[in-house]
């Protein structure tokens, strides 16, 4: 396994180099909390998941850089580090933005702690980007070891466990809370009955975790004592539904605002369909009030329409949505957010036109390849349906948002002298 | 089921001579996962032919040789600069005698050699 160290904070290092010695925060989409930390900041006490106001004083006494997630950022940085990680073995699973298990199997005649330097080596002086490499027999192990190197082996970022002996200390290492797949109400419960590290997970009989933690539960204990059961993902599944929903960045109640937002998140949900080359049968759209704000009045409703034939042209599924937001908006609530999720998704290559569907299935196909291939060269949304109008009046908040540096002409990276 | 034959014309006497087309992507960098694009508003290299307005592809996957074109940071901004490196000491020179060499230290990191520069005309 191997994990990029503080990823956002990362790449916002890569391109400011005036951050290199001070602590960095990434915030959480709409500006909420801190999703990602370097070391530094971890030291000054901030934790995961604070909200950026009740940590003010702290940014301000120890001159922590505050940045917006930028998505478009970190997401280019991850496919360059991943293409870079695939290039080194024979089969490997990207398991999220940031962490990626690569398949070494195969490669027994190898040196691994040889090859895991080079790994780590490499994506630094490519791409510019620390990582942390775990290796192990299996991928519980792994994701395990890798957190183990992080915690335990700092300078080297690096952790084999090659011998049972390595297996054994890092299991006694490890408190149950802290294996991968344990969610918080299983470990309360194990730690209940007595379960304090991994190792006594390990040892624990299998009619017992069986019976209290079923047969996922099975599958990770055989995976801690080092019998691969977990299977491996080495292409992306297929999405089932793709949901495209946003905060707005302040209360809204304008029916107006609230239907071009939807059409831009389903504008956005089509083109996702269009990516993985799905068509949808069902769109769910949802809308809702602000929990948190006690003093309003609360509405929250979802509404579920049947296409008539799959689709994932942007008119067909910005239209659903539409007649969705027409049929659940009640005015005189301050909402907060609106949703669209396309469900039962279909392989668009068996795409029939109903007997008397208007639309003619080939002309819309190629009228929303042209779309794409002009918006993929000119530019987000250069062309778009009317109702997509700008996005300013919603738009999230994101006020210490950092540039485009690798994907827009004009966001680059700049070397200014006078 | 027998098939009539196509008419054809006679076919290219070019054919076998056919070459790929000259393709900028694989020109201005040999390694697009480590390449990234700087914008140049410095006049530091203007005798090695770096305008104001430039963009320098720049690759961070080959290592540094004495004399290369490099963007480094120093005190925390980007600068572009010949690299100069001997075996005790290493410098970095701009190609305009208005500004002073910088001596390699800690605080200066080279982020990636300049591979190519583009300059757009409109």
């Amino acid at each position: 396994m191997v994990d990029c160290n503080s990823f956002y904070c990362s790449c916002e290092r890569l391109f400011n180099p005036a951050l290199a010695k001070r602590p960095v925060i990434v915030l959480s989409n709409n500006d909420g909390c801190a999703v990602s930390r370097t070391e530094e900041a971890v030291s000054l006490g901030i934790a995961m998941g604070t909200p950026e106001f009740m940590i003010y004083e702290k940014i301000r006494e120890n001159n922590i850089a505050v940045f917006s997630s930028n998505y478009t950022l970190y997401q280019d940085i991850s496919e360059r580090v991943m293409l870079t990680l695939g290039s080194f073995v024979p089969g490997m699973e990207i398991y999220s933005i940031d962490e990626a298990f690569l398949d070494m199997h195969d490669l027994r005649y190898e040196d691994l702690l040889d090859l895991s330097t080079r790994i780590k080596k490499t994506v630094m002086k490519n791409i510019g980007i620390p990582v942390s490499v775990g290796i192990a027999p299996t991928k519980t192990l792994a994701k395990m070891a890798n957190r183990y190197a992080k915690k335990k082996h700092r300078d080297s970022g690096i952790f084999y466990a090659a011998t049972p002996a390595l297996v054994d200390e890092m299991l006694e290492g490890t408190e149950v809370k802290d294996v991968w797949g344990i969610g918080k109400q299983h470990a309360a419960f194990l730690k209940s009955n007595g379960f304090n590290t991994a190792s006594d997970l390990a040892k624990a009989p299998d009619a017992w975790i069986l019976k209290h933690l079923t047969v996922v539960g099975h599958r990770l204990v055989t995976e801690l004592r080092g019998i691969p059961s977990i299977q491996w993902q080495f292409v992306p599944q297929k999405r089932k539904n793709i949901t495209t929903s946003r905060s707005f960045g302040t209360l809204i109640a304008d029916k107006k605002i609230i239907t071009e937002a939807l059409g831009n998140h389903a504008a956005s949900c089509a083109g996702k369909l269009r990516n993985q080359n799905s068509a949808a049968q069902k769109v769910h759209v949802f809308l809702q009030t602000n929990p948190h704000r006690t003093q309003d009045q609360q509405y929250l409703r979802s509404i579920t329409l049947d296409l008539p034939v799959p689709c994932n042209d942007n008119a067909s599924i910005i239209k659903a949505a539409l007649k969705g937001l027409d049929l659940i908006y009640r005015p005189g609530y301050n909402y907060k957010k609106v949703g669209i999720i396309v469900m039962d998704l279909v392989p668009d290559n068996t795409l029939q036109s109903a007997m008397f569907h208007p639309n003619n299935l080939h002309r819309l196909k190629s009228l929303m390849q042209t779309v794409d291939d002009i918006n993929r060269m000119k530019g987000k949304e250069t062309v778009r349906m009317g109702v997509q109008v700008g996005e300013k009046k919603y738009r999230l908040r994101a006020n210490h948002l950092s540039k485009h540096y690798t994907t827009n002409i004009n966001e680059l990276p700049e070397i200014n002298e006078p | 089921m027998r098939r009539k034959r196509k008419v054809m014309g006679f076919p290219s006497p070019a054919r076998d001579y056919q070459q790929e087309r000259l393709d900028w992507n694989k020109l201005i960098t040999n390694h697009p996962l480590s390449t990234f694009y700087f914008r140049c508003n410095s006049d530091a290299m203007i005798e090695a032919a770096i305008v104001r307005g430039a963009i320098l592809a720049v690759d961070r996957s080959v290592s540094p040789r004495n004399g290369d074109i490099v963007v480094a940071s120093v005190e925390g901004k980007f600068t572009v600069r010949y690299l100069q490196r001997n075996e005790y000491k290493s410098k970095l020179i701009a190609a305009n005698k208005k500004y002073a060499d910088i001596i390699m230290n800690s605080d200066v990191t080279v982020f990636g050699v300049v591979v190519s520069v583009v300059m757009q005309m409109r």
